[in-house]
């Protein structure tokens, strides 16, 4: 039990003399999801060593690369040894996991489809016992009283949830995940100009969760996506990023920012591991009445998406028609780098050889999707964030002062410069004077948005675009950016199908000439995650992307 | 009244025995706006709003829509209340308001109206007579009447260096009309009549509790409040008088109780006020405008100038009143002195007896209405609508029973009926009554209704309870007024057994009257016998009499009556009495 303890404290006196993993803890770190579940089902390994595996390059994550994926502040570790509080994370997991594996040799086999498999989530989950701060100062000791609907559902899938989050963006603004009270979250990936350091962005605002996922750490990990922050850091990092329908999964616990944006999302190592979680934490759920009136989806089994090697008759809405694939003219941004138009167009003709049906499609209020975001995301976040007063929890100022000043010095002192950026413009869009001119034009360009989904996949099944205009900048180019328009121009491509609440998926596919991961973005219909992950998977196979690389170098 | 908040399923505070919940011990995760916690509907909120609404005759609107509020308030744990600023679930509506019930509503005019409509009766039913006098009044009715007046006219004088009307009048201007209501009992009597719009009913979230009296340097906050149903009923400017409002205060509170929706209790909080009051000049008759005669030139320029204040969390009737009456006098003391009202939210101090500012509302708080993004519009289905309106016609609203009461076979004074569907409980009560003793007394609803409103409420009163609290159940009261509708006992001896009863006695009527003697003697030959021995023993009386001073028979009748401990039976021993005295001549 002081194991954990006595490591971490050796580890952060003396960082350059950290655990080393077996060949056999790295053969298991290297399975993906679906196969780490299979192992233990069959006995070829048990929770126990998953979770000491798992905690070890956690651990190695934290301390030796220092990517900052996890959420882990400088004094963490002195104040989590005085408490031995929800801090023990490590404790907490193998301990978990140890019940599990005791549990499972006396009883009958587990039928959980996560059993006893550590799955990560992001810092804006609240999960009772561990911390939920949002990256942020402002909720930097909050410790939920009740757990959000995507842990409990992992956990009665079986999954072991660290009480240890992923880094993020704070609040979940920002597409690069240099805005944490933790420090930024270094990409494991190195490119060829890096000089051997971790100086790429993992993208954001989940960074944590896709960098955890690729640095090998954890099987799978929660995300959120709410203009792109699932899939643009998935790309970045060159794992998967599903983000499914809007109201598909249950907001209930997520730490609201734009709430008719919001979806909690995935970051896996494969397709199918994504739909195999998907299948687990979907479905209606009363304490979010957003959500789509179904039971959970049932995809990860379902042989019609994943035995497939020919399109040519795998359309979803026209029976033994090939799949089409719709390529949206207008996302040919000016702004794309020529490698990625010509990877773009070399998935599309990949997927034509493999019988789908590649059709132009237009897109034509493609380019007020960007200001539309910001003006109804940011009146969204102006009021979620409201509740954060410092008067029942979170950062207050220490002084006794009276009410309206003691709420605006722990506001301004508690949130970062982006999230109070974002909350000003919010409440400007939203104020008297302006409510007209902005939120409500934005909503009307939301229709038209919308529309343009409706109308385009009346004649395709999924479209097929890059995920943002290139592979991972460095950390320190995010970081000086003076104008902030710049970083959000990254999530131009995927902040349509975030106001339609369409599904979406990024799928790793190739390196760039600079060694740098570069994804490829489907949409679906609404509800049409189905043929999302028939494509994704599709191209997931497609010989010559297959396998994708991995950042072994973080083993 | 729900059972769980608006949007979590946390139980409200007004559920149970709420009052011994320690502080913060009924919260859901949204009412504590506690992060990543979503609000989900309750549905019960949205039934009971909508039965509220169609009771006021206001349009059931199925669109329904929330919208966030924000104001940063410590007692807001969200920093926006969820309410409906744009899509309220019910516009329009009214309460009807009828003269007879403004003048019964205060103790001022309530003697005052009563005298009135006694006096207009007896000219009713005997036309040839003068009005009665003065005297016939009784000498209690007459000092209850005379205090009365004195507080009438000590209330006017108040007023008397200021240029209004403060008593009551239900001038044209003021949204008044003569009316007939078909169901009173006296064709000619003065009657008016208006309706008190509603503009809307939203349902909205109740806000915490901001506690500043526990600590001398600390301020508390209680959330158990926090997100709990609040339905809003937005009236419009229609009421001229703190009597008006108070009648239609009362008037909401017992719809509100009668369908069910709520406790409406003011003083545990499911039933507050707030008022808004604004004074205006008065404007004679055929003018545009107000007469530089009654004002002068600083007082115009201050009316000119528009304001308003908003007295809130008036949390009794007696307060609602009282605030009123205040702002008004301030206001026009303000306005003769030159001084324009502000744009003001004052609040009432009842150590004082006067309001005070709380805050200026002369720069609007911008609250950024957003709608709210977790709610999505929730559109009442027609079977919705259906199901409020077909309860709504199951119920007999207050107006309705009155109607009722004042209509064949009750034919109630309407002044009694208005008192009946006031208290809460009577009607029930005066139906079980007659249900109890249906042969005599649905012969005597007017009887029977004398004896929970003079009789019954005077016990009640005084120990401040309600009629559905009596401890006296109806059918122990009517087996009072069915012995004397049987002629069995007399009134008083009505009364005592009434005393007898509210001190614990349980039995009904004829067992205690058996028990103590106390049946009317209504046996000829025993009353004849009496008379002509009292007749014997008081010849000079007998020749006062038949010197033609009639009064001298109600000495004889008091003789009898002390003898038999007041068992004669009236009626019978007054005719006798005569019979007896004639043979004398």
């Amino acid at each position: 039990m002081r194991r954990g303890v006595a490591a971490r404290r050796f580890f952060s006196t003396c960082p350059r003399l950290s655990a080393v993993l077996s060949e056999r803890q790295k053969d298991l770190l290297k399975l993906n999801l679906t196969e780490v579940v299979e192992w233990i089902k069959t006995d070829k390994t048990n929770a126990t060593e998953v979770a000491e595996a798992t905690s070890t390059q956690i651990e190695r994550v934290n301390e030796e690369f220092k990517l900052n994926a996890f959420c882990v502040h400088e004094n963490d570790q002195i104040a989590e040894e005085k408490k031995k509080g929800p801090g023990n994370w490590k404790e907490d997991l193998i301990l978990k996991a140890s019940s599990l594996s005791h549990n499972s040799s006396d009883s009958s086999h587990p039928s959980e489809r996560l059993y006893g498999v550590p799955v990560g989530v992001k810092d804006n989950f609240c999960q009772k016992g561990a911390r939920t701060s949002c990256a942020s100062k402002m909720l930097h000791s909050f410790s939920a009283p009740y757990t959000s609907t995507v842990v409990d559902q992992l956990e009665k899938n079986g999954a072991l949830v660290p009480s240890i989050h992923c880094n993020m963006d704070e609040f979940a603004m920002g597409s690069g995940s240099v805005r944490s009270v933790y420090g930024p979250v270094h990409n494991p990936w190195i490119g060829n100009e890096d000089n051997g350091e971790f100086s790429r962005s993992a993208g954001g605002s989940s960074g944590g969760s896709t960098a955890s996922v690729a640095s090998f750490a954890l099987y799978a990990s929660m995300g959120s996506d709410t203009g792109g922050s699932i899939r643009l850091p998935a790309s970045w990092c060159g794992v998967v990023g599903l983000k499914p329908s809007y109201g598909r999964v249950s907001r209930h616990g997520l730490v609201a920012f734009g709430s008719s944006f919001d979806c909690p999302s995935f970051a896996t190592r494969s397709v199918r591991d994504s739909a195999l979680l998907l299948d687990c934490i979907s479905g209606s759920d009363p304490l979010d009445v957003n959500t789509i009136p179904e039971g959970p989806t049932n995809f990860a089994k379902d042989p019609s998406i994943w035995n497939i090697t020919d399109l040519s008759s795998s359309s979803s809405s026209s029976p033994g028609r090939p799949l089409r694939i719709g390529i949206p003219k207008e996302y040919n941004v000016q702004e794309l780098s020529k490698e990625y138009l010509s990877l773009w167009e070399s998935v599309a003709e990949s997927y034509r050889a493999s019988g789908a049906e590649i059709v132009e499609v237009s897109m034509p209020h493609t380019s007020y999707a960007l200001g539309c975001y910001y003006i109804i995301s940011g009146a969204e976040a102006s009021s979620n964030l409201s509740r954060f007063d410092g008067i029942r929890y979170g950062h207050r100022d220490e002084r006794p002062l009276p009410i309206e000043e003691l709420v605006e010095v722990s506001r301004s002192t508690g949130f970062g410069p982006e999230v109070k950026r974002r909350i000003l413009t919010g409440a400007f869009v939203l104020s008297q004077g302006s409510y007209n001119e902005y939120f409500r034009r934005a909503q009307q360009v939301r229709r038209l948005i919308y529309n343009d989904f409706t109308n385009v996949f009346q004649n395709v099944d999924v479209m097929l675009t890059p995920v943002a205009a290139s592979y991972a900048p460095t950390i320190s180019s995010l970081q000086n950016n003076k104008n902030p328009v710049d970083e959000y121009v990254c999530d131009i491509m995927t902040i349509p199908s975030s106001l339609a609440g369409v599904p979406a998926i990024s799928v790793p596919v190739a390196l760039s000439s600079t060694g740098l991961p570069l994804g490829m973005q489907l949409i679906a219909p609404y509800g049409g995650e189905k043929s999302l992950l028939t494509a994704a998977h599709a191209l997931e196979e497609m010989s010559r992307f297959s396998p994708f690389p991995k950042p072994l170098h973080v083993l | 009244r729900t059972r769980s908040k608006l949007f979590s399923r946390a139980p409200s505070p007004f559920e149970g025995d709420s009052e011994s919940d320690p502080p913060n011990s009924r919260i859901g995760f949204c009412d504590g706006g506690l992060p990543g916690a979503l609000p989900t509907i309750n549905k019960r909120a949205m039934e009971q709003a909508a039965l509220t609404g169609v009771s006021l005759g206001g349009r059931l609107n199925l669109f329904n829509r929330f919208d966030r509020k924000h104001y940063f308030y410590p007692d807001l744990p969200n920093g926006y209340q969820i309410t409906q600023q744009f899509f309220p679930i019910v516009t329009g509506g009214g309460i009807e308001l009828l003269s007879d019930e403004v003048m019964l509503s205060d103790e001022e005019s309530r003697a005052n109206y009563l005298a009135e409509v006694a006096k207009f009766r007896r000219q009713q039913s005997n036309p040839d007579s003068e009005g009665p006098s003065e005297k016939q009044f009784g000498a209690r009715k007459q000092k209850r009447r005379e205090e009365a007046m004195q507080r009438v006219s000590d209330y006017k004088k108040r007023f008397d260096d200021l240029s209004v009307i403060p008593f009551h009048d239900f001038r044209a201007s003021h949204g008044w009309e003569e009316t007939l209501t078909g169901e009173e009992d006296n064709g000619g009597f003065k009657r008016y009549k208006k309706t008190v719009r509603i503009n809307r009913l939203q349902l909205e979230q109740d806000s915490g509790k901001s506690l500043h009296d526990q600590h001398p340097s600390l301020s508390f906050v209680d959330l158990n409040r926090a997100g709990t149903a609040l339905v809003e009923i937005v009236g419009e400017p229609d009421l001229h008088s703190s009597q008006e409002a108070v009648v239609y205060v009362r008037k909401l509170q017992r719809l509100l109780q009668v369908i069910g929706s709520s406790e409406a209790e003011l003083d545990r909080g499911s039933f507050r006020c707030d008022v808004n009051i604004s004074v205006r000049p008065f404007i004679p008759e055929g003018q545009k405008g107000p007469s530089m005669e009654l004002y002068d030139a600083q007082t115009l320029a201050a009316i000119n100038k528009p304001g308003r204040v908003e007295v809130k969390n008036l949390n009794s009737f007696k307060i609602v009143k009282l605030a009123i009456d205040y702002e008004i006098e301030r206001q026009i003391k303000s306005l003769e002195a030159g001084i324009p009202v502000s744009y003001e939210t004052r609040q009432w101090d009842g150590s004082k007896d006067q309001t005070y500012k709380l805050r200026s509302k002369e720069s609007s708080v911008d609250y950024r209405f957003l709608p709210d993004p977790d709610l999505p519009p929730m559109v009442l289905s027609e079977e919705f609508e259906k199901s409020t309106k077909d309860t709504i016609a199951s119920i007999k609203l207050p107006d309705q029973i009155r109607s009722l009461l004042c209509a064949p076979p009750f034919l109630l004074p309407l002044e009694v009926a208005i008192i009946l569907v006031e208290e809460p409980g009577a009607f029930e009560y005066f139906n079980s009554m007659i249900a109890a003793f249906p042969e005599t007394l649905s012969k005597a609803p007017a009887a029977t209704s004398q004896w929970i409103v003079s009789e019954l409420l005077g016990h009640l009163r005084k120990t401040n309870l309600t009629v559905s609290q009596s401890p006296i159940p109806p059918a122990q009261l009517a087996s009072i007024v069915d012995a004397i509708e049987r002629e069995a006992i007399t009134g008083k001896i009505g009364k005592q057994l009434l005393q007898m009863m509210y001190d614990g006695d349980k039995r009904m009527a004829n067992e205690i009257t058996k028990e103590l003697g106390l049946e009317v003697i209504s046996d000829e030959a025993v009353l004849r016998d009496l008379c002509t021995k009292v007749l014997d023993a008081h010849p000079e009386e007998v020749q006062k009499f038949l010197r033609g001073q009639d009064r001298v028979k109600r000495f004889f009748s008091g003789e009898i009556m002390k003898q038999t401990k007041g068992l004669a039976h009236p009626a019978k021993t007054d005719a006798l009495l005569l019979e007896l005295l004639a043979l004398r001549k």
